[in-house]
């Protein structure tokens, strides 16, 4: 006797399951929006009964003065000034945190040595040098560009090392018997391997080039989306202050999303924690 | 035959590890250790846990050396990684990010034998073992044991004399085991390499060697040297029904239990030793 499925009996599982896929997709979506507009309209109706509007503001104020901003070309102009110095430094900090880092691991011991140093470094709150990087270079892109460098090498640098070194001893010994030399090594083992955490730190150091630049430009600067939030603070336009930061979040998002899609189909098996 | 070099030879090998760290503290995993493989000589490793086999197979890749004593392939000092032998380990240690394919070529790259050249050979020994058709798969869409295949011929592809398999089945599940075990003494029987193999299922060594050295517990040396004279070919299917086989199967695993014994009652003394 073969056993014999009965008919359909697949087909239906698997429609059931699909349908089930879809439903727990539209409620996870649903919640999402739910709360999102929920809080909107508490802050746009109901905040105002607990906190002066002065100093809060409203939705529908924010989305005029956002309007506003774009209007006169005020935003785009600030927004790539912005944009372009968290470039610059991001693409700065990355570059020297994999230099550095495969430069450091071609020495036996470079990285225990430099460790402590490299510990300490990471203990600093970046921020505190804004100042000295302003006094230094005055107020144009320099000192944003340096701090936002700054705040992407260190985790390039480490998740880089992090990621050679945590490759598996047995498979690096077996393809050294296999024959590979160094370099060999490095191309065929090493750089694959640490590729998926190397991406991930990529991927999210943009995030903190904007949070170096746009801190630069809060302390000193004549432009900017920094420059825009703190123009505004200063005449008490709190829904301006909130336009500013909602367009910081959604530059940071929107180029998250595309590093994400392009890192999914680069390294399709890659999904990892980042050590930042 | 008594006469030609042995194609590796361990003689008075001392091995001592010395720890990493706070907790440092020295410890020999072999004493005085002398063996060597004939060409073309199946040899089988077994002892209890510990005693050093896995270290005498990285002492022969160059991957460690040793404290004392000498190790020679074809008659040569052992002195950095020996790429002129094969590795096999417990893991398959096969690249995900590279496909079958590409991962039984990388001896052949590494090499710098020509491109068409890898191509036709790792085609070959892909069909050889039956996992044609897969070649463009990566090594997570392969089961256990076509993975392990993967791992013995991207090693047999290159044509290396000496074959170190550090207890490769020990993964698979029992019948997977004894197919492997079949298809390696197929393999073997094609190019005839000299094989180190360690592993800790002595019916697996009855079946596959020609002669198997005992190791005592740790600190290890060879306790004791078997021939297996079995007829060969054999079938490992039913190896267990061999005229022969019962014999020295309980001599083996009397020598083991004893070493096992041996070893805690060391250990109980040196814990009342230290009270
Ligand atoms: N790299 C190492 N550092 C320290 N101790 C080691 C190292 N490799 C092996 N040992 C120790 O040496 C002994 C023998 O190990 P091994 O050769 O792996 O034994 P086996 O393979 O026979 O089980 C064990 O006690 C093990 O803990
Ligand atoms: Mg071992």
């Amino acid at each position: 006797m073969t056993a014999v499925i009965a008919p359909g009996v697949l087909a239906d599982a698997l429609r059931r399951h699909e349908r089930s896929v879809r439903v727990e997709r539209a409620v996870v979506f649903g919640g999402i929006v739910a709360l999102g507009v929920s809080v909107l309209l508490f802050w746009q109706f109901a905040l105002g009964s607990i906190i002066n509007l002065r100093y809060v503001s409203t939705p529908v104020d924010v989305a005029r003065s956002l309007l506003a901003l774009a209007e006169t070309g005020d935003l785009l102009q600030n927004a790539g000034v912005t944009m372009t110095e968290a470039t610059a430094g991001y693409l700065i900090g990355v570059t020297v945190g994999l230099v550095g880092a495969f430069l450091l691991l071609t020495t036996r011991r470079g990285y225990e040595v430099l460790e402590p140093y490299v510990l300490a470094f990471y203990s600093v709150p970046k921020i505190a040098l804004a100042p000295l990087f302003i006094m230094w270079f005055g107020l144009g892109p320099s000192p944003k560009v340096i701090l936002a460098a700054l705040m992407v090498f260190l985790i390039v640098f480490v998740n880089t090392v992090a990621g050679v070194r945590a490759v598996d001893r047995g498979l690096v010994d077996v393809v050294r018997v296999l024959g590979a030399r160094r370099g060999q090594l490095l191309r065929v083992v090493f750089l694959p391997a640490a590729a998926p955490a190397i991406m991930a730190a990529v991927r999210v150091t943009f995030a903190r080039a904007m949070v170096g630049t746009v801190l630069a430009e809060l302390i000193a600067s004549t432009e900017g989306l920094g420059y825009v939030i703190v123009r505004a603070s200063r005449q008490f336009d709190v829904a301006t202050v909130f336009a500013g930061v909602v367009v910081i979040a959604a530059l940071v998002m929107t180029v998250n999303v595309a590093m994400r899609a392009v890192e999914r189909r680069v390294f399709p098996w890659a999904s990892r924690p980042v050590h930042a | 035959m008594a006469t030609s070099t042995p194609a590796v030879r361990l003689r008075n090998v001392y091995k001592a590890f010395i720890g990493q760290g706070r907790t440092a503290r020295p410890l020999l995993a072999l004493e005085d250790v002398s063996f060597a493989a004939r060409p073309g000589e199946f040899v089988g490793l077994v002892g209890p846990s510990g005693c050093g086999k896995s270290t005498c197979l990285n002492l022969l890749a160059g991957l460690t050396a040793p404290s004392a004593g000498s190790v020679e392939h074809h008659g040569a000092q052992v002195a950095g990684v020996n790429t002129k032998v094969g590795y096999i380990t417990q893991d398959d240690n096969l690249l995900p990010w590279r496909s079958l394919l590409a991962n039984v070529e990388l001896g052949l790259e590494f090499r710098g034998v020509p491109r068409e050249e890898w191509r036709r050979r790792a085609l070959e020994f892909i069909e050889l073992v039956g996992l044609g058709g897969f070649e463009g798969h990566y090594p997570h869409e392969l089961s256990g044991g076509m993975r392990k295949r993967a791992s013995i011929i991207r090693t047999l592809v290159y044509d290396t004399d000496v074959v170190l398999m550090d207890e490769p089945f020990g993964p698979l599940d029992a019948q997977t085991r004894v197919i492997l075990q079949a298809e390696l003494q197929k393999l073997w029987e094609r190019d005839r390499p000299t094989v180190l193999f360690v592993t800790h299922d002595l019916v697996e060594a009855i079946a596959l060697s020609d002669r198997i050295f005992v190791f005592t517990s740790r600190p290890g040396t060879i306790k004791r040297e078997y021939r297996v004279d079995l007829p060969r070919p054999r079938d490992v299917f039913r190896i267990h029904e061999t005229t022969g086989f019962d014999d020295l199967y309980d001599a083996l695993w009397s020598d083991i239990r004893a070493e096992i014994q041996r070893a805690r009652q060391g250990e109980l003394q040196a814990v009342e030793g230290s009270r």
